[in-house]
């Protein structure tokens, strides 16, 4: 049951309509089990037993932790807390891919030796549900959050299910606070809920899924292709794979606003970053302000005295557990890596950096801006081809022949235009492209519009201001293309982790 | 005074933002619905933005009530060429090394539920070497009975070197029972009040919308994705019960035919015959298909909403009458092929009996289309009359 489909609008419309009608107290209630009941959707049972031991085990350790005045006690519930998420997180998720490993360098020193290899389990969710508990025990151990007392609360806030399978990572700071009183919302609240719900669906459906049909088969073949196809099927996975992740958290915040709730932005004009660092400040802003805060701070804190090198030391270490986070594979350890690196150098050589900018004469102009944008943008995608591609070989062929086949698709159009629009174009017809490209552009004028205003970016706040015809004129575009340019069954890229 | 004005201002206030507000709102939308869906019609089909939009527009019928092709007619995916064919543009003249192959049957070789050129005639067209040309001359509606005036109008002039003749046996029958039953009945005079009913303003809304249509497909797929079940058993609800109302009006209380009268086999066999006869006439070589469908022994439990479905179409025939008309059918095709010496392919047991080839009882899907092309293709290239063609051509 994935937000774009039918099932959910009807769990959806199910779900408003008895919280607006039954009593105010028993709200939380409707909320819980209907979280409960479409994490059941996923047919996988021990998924719900998780979803409640992770629950409870942070609860209880929160609780212990508040209670008791001793540090060192409290630090230990922590750590008992911490370790206990970690280890389902590691159960659930990571064993195949740690015994593939070790079997792999078993292997090496004899053939006997190999270790009866686990299938992959189901994990949807899970790693974004045990980040929230982490940050909840944490919090509570450094006296920034007290422990919620009411558990049916602090379940719902674990498990609310607009955030339950892709995020935001909430800080229980910002979500418990909301548990507590559950008023219906305002007719204006409901239509900004509903238009960010379809704004996302617009994004995901129609420009994320479409691009996947060109995605998609380039990279789970990329033997079968070279040069510009390669290349422009990584720029094209970098636009996907931003349509479809704040797709899915438009309609997550579209959807907990029906129910007065705001979850966290997770996005900011990613693109429009000026170095990595800033990018990270706009991409998965509340998996990367998680890592900031409870990975990165505190390596660096320690790592204080080592001093230039402390910081990117502490950068690697915590984008190679990104990495890790985001799956059990080698290319998500890489592209993690890749970050670490860029954004190591990018400490490292700051202060030279500043300097020869100076000196050329380009400090705080415009062009030092679209020149640190168009470079950032680059650096992310290259990062993009380890995080998109199924192997590491497959990922290294696409860094070599995206490159050195560049002559021969130079060559193919100079000799055979249409033949080789038509394979760049995936045989599919040359509307379809230009459709891609009409939609996005159309996406991204939105959002350049939407930074013009004063209203909370991300939120489409400017289009619920607007007349209600030309609102109704911009939803029944949306709509439209929705239902009728939309492509379909294609699963959310971040569900996987 | 004043708190009377407030209290007027503030009514009214709530009156605009709960009743006009929302209402506007919902006006705007539906018609933004409306004139997205005809901006979408007029940049995919070329379709005109006003008038009316229908699948009406591609097909006439001669004075003598023969359905043909318009030409250069276009509806959605459905387009003609401008000699009224389904597929590329060609010249009257064949050119002088080509094999001309036309394929002639009614639905499901015009193609329905097909992608844009997957229709079988066009996946023949793309297994085949590119001396073969082949024209997709079919017709919805075509049936054995008419295909003697249309081959003499539109197929004869286009000197072909096969005719491939898929004919549904069902549409057959059902024709010629209705000619039978007809026949029986003295023809009512006809009513002089011919006086048009005023049409209702929600159903001159429904016909002329484009998005209303467009909308309930989306919803019938989206519901049979994800509620297979129970849109499977509603519709089987609801075709019996409309097989019910057709009963009650075409049969009057005769019970449907278990068996397939023995006159109508030799009425199909006797214009089956004369069919061949009038090709072989004109020196074009005949190509007859056995005829592939959903309906089948092994199919009977597995999709009965396909023989309710084609009950509704063939109300003359039970269920089991239907099976048996299709084996018997079949089986004469067959058989004439033998008699007559003619090309014969087996596509009733080529294509598959599931619903990942059928789209329908006896449309198919594009897998469904593919296979039948294949067993038409492999037959035009391994059979000695293929040798007999590329002879006559040389020669």
């Amino acid at each position: 049951m994935t937000f774009t489909s039918l099932p959910f609008i009807l769990f959806l419309l199910t779900v408003f309509a008895v919280f607006t009608v039954i009593p105010a107290r028993y709200r939380w209630i409707v909320l819980l089990v209907g979280s409960y009941f479409f994490y059941a959707c996923f047919n996988a049972w021990y998924l719900l037993l998780v979803l409640a031991a992770v629950t409870a085990i942070s609860n209880v350790c929160g609780a212990l932790i508040y209670k008791n005045n001793c540090q060192k006690t409290k630090m230990y519930w922590m750590w008992t807390g911490v370790a206990a998420n970690v280890l389902i997180l590691v159960l659930i998720k990571y064993i195949p891919f740690i015994i593939n490993n070790i079997n792999s360098v078993l292997g090496l020193l004899s053939e006997k030796y190999e270790l009866p290899s686990p299938h992959l389990l189901v994990s949807i969710g899970v790693s974004y549900f045990i980040l929230q508990g982490i940050s909840y025990l944490i919090d509570i151990y450094l006296e920034i959050l007290e422990p919620e007392q009411h558990p049916g609360y602090f379940a719902l806030s674990m498990c609310f299910f607009p955030k339950l399978l892709q995020g935001p990572i909430e800080r229980s700071g910002n979500l418990l606070p909301q548990m507590q009183t559950y008023t219906i919302p305002s007719f204006e609240t409901i239509r900004g809920g509903i238009t960010l719900f379809l704004w996302g669906m617009f994004k995901k459906v129609v420009i994320a899924d479409r691009i996947s049909t060109y995605v998609d088969p380039v990279y789970n073949d990329v033997h079968a292709y070279s040069g510009l196809s390669l290349i422009l099927a990584t720029y094209l996975f970098a636009i996907q794979i931003y349509f479809d992740f704040s797709g899915y958290t438009d309609m997550a915040l579209g959807t907990a606003r029906l129910f007065n709730i705001r979850l966290t932005q997770n996005f900011n004009s990613p693109y429009l970053a000026t170095s990595t660092a800033d990018f990270w400040r706009r991409w998965h802003i509340s998996f990367s302000s998680w890592i900031l805060d409870y990975i990165f701070k505190p390596i660096q804190l320690s790592l204080r005295n080592w001093s230039p090198w402390g910081v990117p030391s502490a950068l690697m270490v915590t984008f190679l557990i990104s990495g890790i986070w985001h799956g059990a594979s080698w290319c998500f350890i890489v592209w993690g890596g890749l970050h670490g690196i860029y954004l190591s150098v990018g400490t490292l050589f700051k202060k030279l950096r500043s300097k020869f900018i100076k000196t050329i004469g380009l400090e705080n102009t415009r062009l030092l801006k679209y020149c640190q944008i168009a470079i950032t943008f680059h650096l992310v995608c290259f990062a993009w081809i380890f995080f998109r591609a199924a192997t590491i070989t497959d990922a290294l062929y696409v860094v070599q022949y995206s490159l050195l086949g560049i002559p021969q698709s130079l060559a193919a159009i100079g000799s055979d235009k249409s033949k080789f629009a038509k394979q760049l174009l995936m045989g599919k017809p040359e509307y379809d492209f230009m459709i891609i490209f009409g939609v996005v552009i159309f996406a991204s004028v939105i959002g350049l519009w939407e930074r013009r205003n004063k209203y909370p970016f991300g939120e489409l706040m400017f289009l619920t201001r607007l007349p209600s015809s030309i609102n109704g004129f911009f939803l029944g575009v949306v709509v439209y293309m929705i239902v009728f340019w939309g492509a379909r069954s294609q699963s959310f890229i971040y569900l996987q982790f | 005074m004043r708190n009377n004005l407030y209290e007027i201002k503030s009514k009214l206030h709530s009156i605009n933002i709960y009743v006009f507000k929302p209402l506007l709102f919902i006006v705007v939308f539906i018609l933004t619905l409306e004139l997205c869906a005809r901006i979408d019609d007029a940049i995919k089909y070329g379709a005109p933005f006003w008038p009316a939009y229908t699948n009406e527009g591609l097909r006439s019928s001669d004075k003598a009530g023969f359905p043909y092709n318009i030409p250069n007619a276009r509806f959605e995916k459905w387009q003609h060429n401008s000699l009224g064919f389904r597929g590329p543009e060609l010249l009257q003249n064949k050119p002088a090394d080509n094999i001309r192959v036309v394929c002639l049957g009614s639905s499901e070789s015009y193609g329905l539920y097909e992608s844009p050129g997957k229709e079988w005639p066009s996946q023949l067209r793309e297994i085949l070497p590119s001396r073969y040309e082949v024209i997709n001359a079919s017709v919805v509606g075509l049936n054995l009975s008419s295909f003697e005036p249309y081959l003499k109008k539109h197929v004869f002039t286009l000197k072909p070197d096969v005719i491939i003749l898929v004919i549904n046996p069902l549409f057959y029958v059902t024709n010629l029972e209705r000619a039978t039953q007809s026949s029986k009945v003295p023809s009512q005079p006809q009513q002089k009040n011919n006086k048009s009913e005023p049409v209702s303003l929600k159903n001159r809304v429904l016909s002329n919308s484009r998005s209303i249509p467009k909308i309930k497909q989306v919803l019938k797929q989206s519901i049979g994705l994800h509620f297979p079940d129970a849109l499977a058993r509603y519709q089987l609800h609801d075709t019996q019960k409309q097989i019910e109302e057709i009963e009650r009006i075409r049969l009057k209380g005769r019970m449907p035919l278990d068996e397939i009268p023995e006159v109508y086999v030799e009425s199909f066999r006797k214009d089956l015959i004369h069919t061949i006869d009038l090709i072989k006439l004109q020196g074009i070589e005949v190509m007859l298909s056995t005829y592939p469908s959903l309906i089948g022994t092994e199919t009977l439990t597995k999709y009965p909403e396909i023989y309710l479905d084609n009950r509704k179409f063939c109300i003359e025939f039970s269920v089991k009458g239907i099976l048996d008309s299709m084996i018997r059918f079949n089986s004469v095709v067959t058989q004439i092929a033998g008699d007559k010496s003619t090309l014969l392919v087996n596509a009733a047991s080529g294509v598959p009996k599931t619903k990942e080839f059928f789209a329908d009882n006896v449309h198919y899907a594009d897998k469904g289309a593919c296979a039948f092309a294949n067993s038409v293709g492999y037959q035009l290239q391994h059979t000695p009359s293929n040798m007999t063609l590329t002879k006559n051509k040389t020669h």
